[in-house]
């Protein structure tokens, strides 16, 4: 018995391996490998020749639907789901939901899935998705491009919904999301605490937007205040860590998070508009209007701690539920210029996927979500502003007449003022501008937290010093911003 | 690479002359027995043969040929070893921050490992008597373990949290009320690793376990006849203890170094940290399978990992004469 | 003789209170250091417990401090949504806590006690498998359940623990048995037992201490463990979530939880209850002395 044991035993043990290994490759689909662009035309033509564009109320088919946990999300689907059953009787319609810690992970984790094993019908047709997410989902070609889907059907037209949003929808010249709703940053009040501070609510001037100088004067007035407890009340809260407070204000002071130069983008954080923005915000801390960056949900203003809130309209009833006496103004202007007033705007909407397995039923329902009654439906829960241009200045429309805790003068009109003009989205302003898409997310990340660190971490005295102050902050997420972009173009 | 087995060549036949041989015949000779042995021992070794297969050899296979594209959760364009030239450039950006990850993580390791087990080892000493209440005494000591990952993260945060202009942390709250500056924690590059290492203070419960476990494994007669022999605290402890002890110490620096090497969880808890301090080898695979989609890139990344941690579990082993075991 | 009889009784008397006294010292330094030692590891134990008796503007307040102004035990009731949960849990943490010592002790054995063809290959086969991180391994691991279906069901979490517990125990197993001397199958070879006869009757009663170990260990793992199920059970109904699966997702939905850390401290109290009541019953076992039944001193 020589050592052909041994040998044996190592030739068992290299053809097992090799079995596996060429058993893993082959398992993996071949839709996987894409060597060639793909004609995106060609492709959707394939798809759109198995939709039936003359789909009517009667109709029948499957369609399956997710969004994630959250409360809000779930009362508004219902509430779709509501009305799309009674238009659609005949359409059966399975509606999920998924945690929504890692609701993105679990999308992303099924559609590797699928593109690895085929089985694309396990996939839903529809899932909700943020205005944020699009460019990532579309890197990993989970998104179908409606704007197709818009060309070959003449009962829609993407140019009836508010352009903007439409926009922030878009990666590149498509449409990747039907979008639900156009929300915007306005600024709430305590009724009460304003009231303590002494300042009327003429004062804040609710038609319009109050000037710089007057929200400055307006901080100093309600700084002081005590909630009944005897505690201090802050003047304002705000979650500056946040692309939709942030970027308009940096756009406003002329900054800019990213720049092209030569046919690559760089980052153009670490410039003097940058520094004199979040100087503002810093002095905001400083002068004691504002605890440190503000709070994730809001929870000062919630808990009665503060006057006032920048906050946005798909929180109202939240809000609304634990301050009985809200008000709402326009977006003051942070800009001594009055012609640099931008305000953030932004949507969330309904995706379909690339595979989906009911492209139908999916654009019935997308169709439905932008039609007249699916946002009336949607806006009778309070926390939305029409995406359907018409109803922005229909007096009849349903969101206008929500009544807020019995309020029925609610300042509704502060959500669209000077819409046209003043709105600004992430997208348009800078998300369009960086390349490649897959660097988008870090350095979406890497401003925000700039501003957060900026806050949290530069002391009283010396602010603007180069060596410890806000300019070290800057530099260091300067360099953050085109360290992600060089990664991502495979540097 | 085997435990410590160094007299392997009594299961050859022929003994100590059969490395000095050159004839072939002699040198790797299976005996009847040895080789119904094996297959007794493969029996044994079935399931764990099955699971390997299917839940381990597939994933691990199917990575690997993900490490030669440029796979990024969706779809495969290229295939090719750019990943792994562009890791050993250590002029791209990528691989700087791979270098950068593997020096913050091998640091973090080398101090934890030093730290926990020397301090387990003099807390289980400590613990091992027979004193009243003792067994309650190791329970509080062994609480803190008992906290789930993400939890502890936001409670260690809550007490060691630094702001210049803000919420402090409790420690940091403490320090101010008595005057004094605060000190930094986590949120200042040089402060934040030793700040890591110390909070595994709390995770020593485990360790003092398991080895309190293998001190009362240690025959009760040695100690009897050490004492009977007149040797002192210290010389039992240096004769007895530690060596009968040292499989179980051995294990612990082996399991720490694989498990420091992939530490992930303070990801979660602490982001990547200041100035990417707690951006380790694990938590860079990750942002870049899962932030920057580039899967392909973070398999490579992996498996230099894999190389690099079974490199040094091989070191350990070669050099792990000082086992003691009981079979020997 | 009387005088040396009475100076040694005398002698052994006071030596014994010296001795006594010496004692008593004893305890009482040994027991403050470990009071001192206590203060500092016990400290997120601490905060936790005193945040979940909080009320809740003094937990979600600004200021930071250890006792608390406030006494609200009425946080606990939050436990009575979880028990759906429960069942679930105690179902797969069973399973696991029982075939992951179970193989990991079947596999150490031959490694432990026999020489045989492919051992050290067959060794540093499974210790790689623990040295790949887990994030890569995620996609494909997910792609095989998902092709099989079993992502969404319980399954999925309990099915790999029949195919060798892991790695690590296997190695930690390994160790304790060669803590073993080899006089014992020694004995049995000579009388012509088999392998598994050995293993059966010899070896598994005596690493029964590593078993329980494992066991423990398994228990707290997969108690607190939500990520895995995160990833598995996200696509199922909520009724086959884990305890800190629904746990961490009511924490991160913007629900009522996720504002009241109170609450949520008093669940995760609550949570850790029975690992640490199976520790106290268990502990003994687990640092107890092994019985070396069989062998002459």
């Amino acid at each position: 018995m020589k050592y052909s044991v041994k040998k044996t035993f190592r030739a068992v043990l290299c053809a097992l391996c090799v079995a596996v290994m060429c058993f893993s490759a082959a398992a993996c689909n071949g839709n996987m490998f894409r060597f060639d662009d793909e004609e995106l035309d060609s492709a959707i033509k394939e798809v759109l020749d198995t939709v039936d564009f003359k789909a009517d109320e009667s109709y029948s088919g499957t369609l399956r639907i997710v969004t994630n946990q959250e409360p809000d999300q779930i009362t508004i689907m219902n509430a779709l789901l509501d009305g799309f059953k009674k238009k659609y009787p005949s359409v059966t319609v399975e509606y999920d939901n998924y945690p929504s810690a890692g609701y993105k992970d679990t999308l992303t984790n099924m559609n590797s899935a699928c593109s690895l094993n085929g089985k694309y019908e396990t996939f839903p047709d529809v899932f909700w998705a943020s205005n944020t997410d699009v460019t990532e989902y579309q890197s990993l070609d989970m998104l179908m491009p409606v704007d197709y889907f818009d060309g070959r059907d003449d009962s829609f037209d993407f140019a009836n919904l508010v352009q903007i949003m439409v926009d922030d929808c878009k990666v590149g010249e498509h449409v990747y999301l039907m979008p639900r709703d156009s929300d915007r940053m306005v600024m709430y009040y305590n009724k009460d605490f304003l009231a303590k501070a002494g300042v009327s609510e003429e004062e804040l001037h609710p038609e319009r937007a109050l000037t710089k100088s007057e929200f400055m004067a307006l901080m100093d007035k309600c700084k002081n205040v005590k909630n009944d407890e005897g505690k201090d009340v802050s003047a304002l809260d705000a979650f500056w860590n946040w692309e939709s407070l942030l970027w308009p204000l940096l756009h406003a002071y002329g900054g800019s998070v990213v720049k092209e130069e030569n046919g690559v983008t760089v980052s153009a954080l670490n410039s003097p508009e940058t520094l004199e923005t979040y100087k503002f915000i810093k002095e905001l801390n400083i002068k004691g209007y504002m605890t440190e960056g503000g709070t994730g949900n809001y929870w000062r203003f919630k808990n009665k701690l503060s006057v006032f809130l920048f906050g946005v309209r798909a929180t109202l009833t939240d809000l609304a539920a634990n301050i009985s006496n809200i008000g709402v103004v326009p977006m003051p202007n942070l800009h001594d210029n009055e012609d640099r007033y931008f305000v953030g705007t932004g949507c969330s909407g309904y995706a379909m996927y690339r595979h989906a397995a009911n492209p139908t039923s999916a654009w019935l329902f997308q169709k439905y979500v932008a039609s007249e009654e699916g946002q009336n439906a949607i806006s009778a829960t309070g926390n939305n502003i029409p995406v359907l241009k018409e109803l922005f200045d229909d007096d009849n429309a349903v969101w206008r007449n929500v009544t807020v805790n019995g309020n029925e003068n609610f300042n509704h009109n502060a959500y669209i003022y000077k819409y046209d003009t003043a709105s600004l989205t992430a997208q348009t302003g800078y998300r369009e501008l960086i390349k490649p898409i897959t660097a988008i997310k870090e350095v979406s990340k890497a401003f925000e937290d700039s501003i957060k660190y900026v806050l949290q971490n530069t002391t009283a005295s010396d602010y603007t010093d180069e060596k410890n102050g806000i300019p070290k902050f800057l530099r260091s997420y300067h360099r953050d911003i085109n360290n992600a972009i060089k990664i991502a173009s495979g540097k | 690479m085997s435990i410590g087995i160094k007299h392997n060549s009594i299961a050859r036949g022929g003994g100590a002359l059969s490395s000095s041989l050159p004839c072939r015949i002699k040198k790797h000779r299976y005996s009847k027995r040895m080789l119904r042995t094996s297959l007794q021992c493969w029996v044994f070794l079935i399931p764990v043969s099955v699971g390997m297969v299917v839940f381990a050899a597939t994933p691990i296979f199917m990575s690997l040929f993900f490490s030669f594209t440029n796979y990024n959760g969706a779809f495969i364009s290229q295939i090719g070893l750019f990943n792994f030239k562009r890791l050993f450039d250590f002029s791209s950006v990528a691989g700087e921050r791979f270098l950068n990850s593997m020096r913050v993580t091998f640091i973090y390791v080398i101090a934890n490992m030093a730290f926990c087990t020397v301090l387990s080892y003099a807390l289980a000493l400590f613990l091992h008597r027979k004193m009243k209440g003792i067994g309650v005494v190791r329970l509080l000591f062994y609480l803190p373990c008992l906290i789930p990952g993400f939890i502890s993260g936001f409670i260690y945060m809550a007490i060691f949290r630094y702001s210049a202009s803000g919420t402090t942390g409790l420690i940091n709250t403490w320090l101010l009320n008595l005057g004094l500056p605060q000190a930094t924690f986590f949120s200042a590059k040089s402060t934040a690793i030793p700040t890591l290492v110390f909070t595994s203070v709390f995770g020593l419960g485990g360790g003092m376990i398991m080895l309190l476990a293998a001190f009362s494994n240690i025959p009760p007669t040695l100690y009897e006849a050490a004492r009977l022999d007149g040797a002192g605290y210290f010389k039992q402890l240096f004769h007895i203890t530690i060596p009968l002890s040292t499989p179980i110490v051995f294990y612990n620096l082996v399991t720490s170094l694989i498990a420091g090497l992939q530490t992930f969880g303070t990801y979660a808890a602490y982001g990547t940290g200041p100035e990417e301090e707690f951006n380790f080898m694990a938590v860079e695979i990750y942002r870049m399978a899962f932030s920057y989609h580039n899967y392909g890139l973070a398999c490579a990344e992996a498996y230099l990992l894999f190389v690099i941690v079974g490199l040094l579990s091989i070191i350990m082993f070669k050099f792990s004469g000082w086992v003691h075991y009981g079979d020997d | 003789m009387t005088t040396d009889f009475y100076t040694c009784s005398t002698q052994l008397i006071s030596s014994s209170r010296r001795k006594a006294r010496k004692t008593a010292l004893d305890y009482i330094v040994k027991y403050a250091v470990a009071l001192l030692l206590l203060c500092v590891v016990l400290l997120p134990v601490a905060f936790m417990l005193f945040q979940s008796v909080m009320s809740y503007p003094e937990s979600s307040g600004l200021e930071m401090h250890l006792f608390p102004h406030s006494f609200q035990p009425s946080n606990y009731k939050i436990i009575l949504d979880y028990l759906s949960q429960l069942g679930n849990t105690l179902l797969v943490v069973a399973i696991n806590a029982f075939f992951i010592p179970l193989t990991a002790c079947i596999t150490a054995f031959p490694f432990a006690r026999a020489k045989f063809i492919g051992k050290k290959v067959a060794f540093a086969i499974i210790l790689a498998t623990v040295m790949v991180p887990a994030s890569v391994l995620q996609i494909p691991t997910y792609t095989m359940y998902a092709t099989v279906g079993l992502t969404g069901k319980l399954a999925s979490l309990w099915i790999q623990s029949f195919f060798g517990g892991g790695a690590l125990n296997i190695f930690l197993v390994i160790q304790f048995m060669r803590t073993l001397p080899k006089e014992l199958d020694e004995a049995a070879l000579i009388d012509g037992a088999s392998l598994f006869r050995i293993f059966a009757v010899i070896i598994m009663p005596l690493v029964f201490n590593v078993f329980v170990y494992i066991c423990i260990n398994t228990v707290i793992a997969q108690w607190m463990d939500f990520q895995g199920p995160l990833m598995y059970l996200a696509t199922g109904s909520e009724k086959s979530y884990t305890l800190a699966l629904k746990f961490y997702v009511d924490y991160t939905n913007s629900t009522y939880l996720s504002d009241h850390y109170n609450e949520m401290m008093a669940m995760v109290v609550c949570m850790s209850l029975p690992p640490v009541a199976l520790f106290l019953v268990f502990q003994q076992r687990m640092i107890g002395g092994i019985k070396i039944g069989g062998l002459k001193d």
